[in-house]
């Protein structure tokens, strides 16, 4: 994959590239100012932006304003200091895909750098998405665990979508009961647990596992990942 | 102690007044009394004497020269008209010896002078008299007449004058005591205030104090202690921003060092470099969040130049905002992180509160051994927003609950890489927020409750 990273700490700018390009076979491109980004992004087909938001001339937002303006849909990590608390907020209203509070651990940028390409490959390869032994046909709505097809109505397609959607990611129980309410009628946070754990028994095999959030909602996690349960 | 300090300096100031007081009352007394007692003393003698002389007239000396005295019934009789005292009348002859009037009354046992009336005090019959001699000439001898009156007049003009002069001076004495001890009381009120609103204040506000009305001798007390209010808030200001700057320094190098070790860790194959690595990587994380914590300190203490505006915010909203941090966090110490979130509208520096959760959430996440529960919840208490992290760890004793607040405190025998500031921080974002910050035991009996709750922000 290829990546441009905007950063200006030299130091941290180094340690990302190599991070990438070590831990996931990233081709990596710095720049330390906004400015060229958009440009670049335009002249060369990257698979992701990884950004600061504190930087010298104009800042990560404004980055990130004129890439979406200019219907650039690769995803969008950003990189944000901790006193930025509203940063992140802000940075997801205007189109970032992720964020990561400085300082943060490395392994865990590669992952999530890792995932948003995945996930957005994904989405973009349109019909077939594989994800641990799991394979999704979104035309033909059909699924498979280590080749072997599996029966998913309508609610668990929906769900396995969106979590898959959120690979990794703290999904709430709140936003699983909207996205998954709509035409067909609306959905409460119980049905939703009975689809979470219908979802789970057939996922078994799959390299793949929703976690409880107690109180919360759910994560899908590569087994990997996970702890052996 | 408030009161005592101010009673004494009253009572102080009393006992200088008061005894003054006294002794200046009882001189004007004094004084008024003799001023009054001795022109009564000296009218009444004169008309003693007056009497005397004339009774004096009275003596002869007969052909065969003996002393004579002669008086007639009617002018005796009017000599003794006298309602209140007894009037008595005594002749001498040149021995003096009586030889008219009351036998009883004696010739005083001193030298006298011709027309010179000699007053002094006796008893004539049992009752006690004023009385007068006067010594006239008998031919070429001597000879002369006492006068000699009871003293009930005399006593009760004296007695009246004794009162005249005491009781005026008596109710006056009485008035100004209370004046003095009232007034020295409404005096000292002004600094009765100050070191009220002295009392009242946190030790964290160091703005001027302002005494309303205050007189010019406590103005430059109170200037005083503005001045010093100041230079405090001064002192702590430069504190503040050296700690704010040598922390904010500090941070981008640690965090630096923290990715260059995590990338060497993913890089090496050799699993003895991995272990020290994890060694490395430990301290710079324990470094490094220790910087972050320093800033978080700077920016709690008072008067902290972050932009931190009070808004009014959700506590459940703000730890939504923390899942996605702490989850894996949590997964990575195999410990079951869950959320309790009910509404829970509180006023303060969003920046500040977030700065409070993580610190519970690090310590409970820190000290909880694997396999335990971890809860953060929000919600209303006693009509004010709260948050709460529970734990099933090992928990804080009671005893140590207190102690655990302060500055790099950190429990002999614990485990992790805490820096013993999170509480601290807690606590001190706390006391900001007009917040209460409580260690309690959790629920369960087993582990801590960590809570802060706020004061109704309803209405704000």
């Amino acid at each position: 994959m290829r990546v441009l990273l905007v950063e200006d700490d030299p130091a941290l700018a180094d340690t990302i590239s190599r991070a990438l390009q070590s831990q996931a076979e990233a081709q990596v491109d710095w720049t330390g100012r906004g400015e060229p980004v958009l440009n670049s992004l335009q002249t060369d087909d990257y698979d992701l932006l990884v950004l600061d938001i504190g930087l010298p001339g104009i800042d990560g937002f404004e980055v990130l304003r004129r890439v979406r303006a200019a219907q650039l849909r690769l995803p969008v990590l950003v990189l944000t200091g901790r006193e930025a608390i509203d940063d992140r907020v802000h940075g997801l209203e205007l189109g970032a895909d992720d964020y990561m509070v400085k300082p943060f651990a490395l392994p865990e940028m590669v992952a999530r750098a890792k995932a948003l390409v995945r996930r957005a490959r994904g989405q973009s390869a349109g019909a077939q998405t594989t994800v641990g032994k799991l394979m999704l046909d979104a035309s033909a709505r059909r699924a498979w665990v280590a080749g072997q097809e599996i029966d998913l109505p309508a609610r668990e397609w929906q769900l396995v979508e969106y979590l898959l959607r959120h690979l990794g990611k703290v999904v709430s129980k709140e936003h699983l009961v909207s996205s998954l309410s709509g035409w067909e009628g609306d959905v409460s946070e119980n049905a939703v647990e009975v689809y979470v754990s219908r979802l789970r028994s057939k996922l078994v095999d799959s390299g793949l596992r929703i976690r409880t959030v107690r109180g919360f909602g759910y994560m899908l996690e590569e087994a990997a990942d996970a702890e052996p349960a | 102690m408030l009161s005592r300090l101010s009673g004494s300096l009253r009572r102080r100031l009393a006992l200088i007044l008061l005894p003054s007081l006294l002794i200046l009352l009882l001189v004007s007394a004094l004084a008024q009394y003799l001023l009054a007692v001795r022109p009564i003393q000296r009218e009444l003698d004169r008309a003693l004497s007056d009497v005397a002389i004339a009774l004096a007239d009275r003596i002869g000396v007969n052909e065969s020269g003996d002393v004579t005295f002669e008086l007639s019934d009617e002018a005796a009789a009017l000599l003794d008209a006298d309602a209140l005292d007894y009037n008595w009348f005594a002749a001498f002859n040149e021995r003096f010896k009586p030889i008219a009037g009351e036998p009883n009354i004696p010739w005083p046992a001193v030298k006298l002078t011709r027309g010179e009336p000699y007053f002094f005090d006796s008893v004539v019959n049992d009752r006690p008299v004023r009385a007068v001699a006067v010594m006239t000439a008998c031919g070429v001898l001597d000879c002369g007449v006492v006068m000699a009156a009871t003293v009930r007049k005399r006593g009760r003009l004296i007695r009246a004058a004794q009162l005249s002069a005491l009781l005026p001076v008596a109710l006056a004495g009485c008035v100004a005591f209370g004046l003095v001890w009232f007034g020295l009381g409404s005096g000292l009120r002004p600094l009765v205030r100050l070191s009220r609103e002295l009392e009242r204040r946190s030790p964290r506000e160091l703005s001027s104090i302002r005494v309303a009305d205050a007189p010019d001798e406590v103005q430059p007390l109170v200037e005083a202690v503005n001045r010093l209010m100041q230079q405090l808030s001064e002192a702590s200001f430069a504190q503040q921003k050296f700690l704010a700057t040598a922390a904010h320094q500090l941070r981008t190098p640690l965090a630096g060092l923290q990715s260059r070790i995590e990338l060497a860790q993913l890089e090496t194959r050799d699993p003895d470099s991995r272990i020290r690595l994890g060694e490395i990587h430990e301290s710079a994380v324990r470094s490094a969040r220790l910087a972050v914590q320093l800033l978080s300190l700077a920016r709690a203490e008072p008067g902290a130049s972050t932009g931190d505006a009070r808004v009014v915010l959700d506590l459940a909203k703000l730890a939504t905002e923390l899942v996605d941090e702490w989850v894996p966090r949590a997964i990575a110490n195999r410990i079951d992180l869950g959320f309790e979130l009910a509404a829970a509208p509180v006023e303060g520096s969003p920046l500040l509160l977030r700065e409070m959760m993580v610190n519970l959430l690090h310590n409970a996440l820190e000290y909880t051994p694997s396999g335990g529960r971890v809860t953060l919840r929000t919600g209303l208490y006693e009509g004010g927003g709260f948050f709460a992290v529970e734990d099933n760890g090992p928990g804080i004793a009671p005893e140590l609950r207190e102690k655990v607040l302060e500055r790099f405190m950190r429990l002999p025998g614990t485990r992790g890489t805490g820096s013993g500031l999170g509480l601290a921080i807690v606590a001190e974002i706390a006391e900001g927020h007009q917040a209460r910050f409580e260690l309690l035991d959790a629920p369960g009996g087993q582990g801590l409750l960590a809570r802060v709750s706020f004061v109704s922000c309803a209405g704000t």
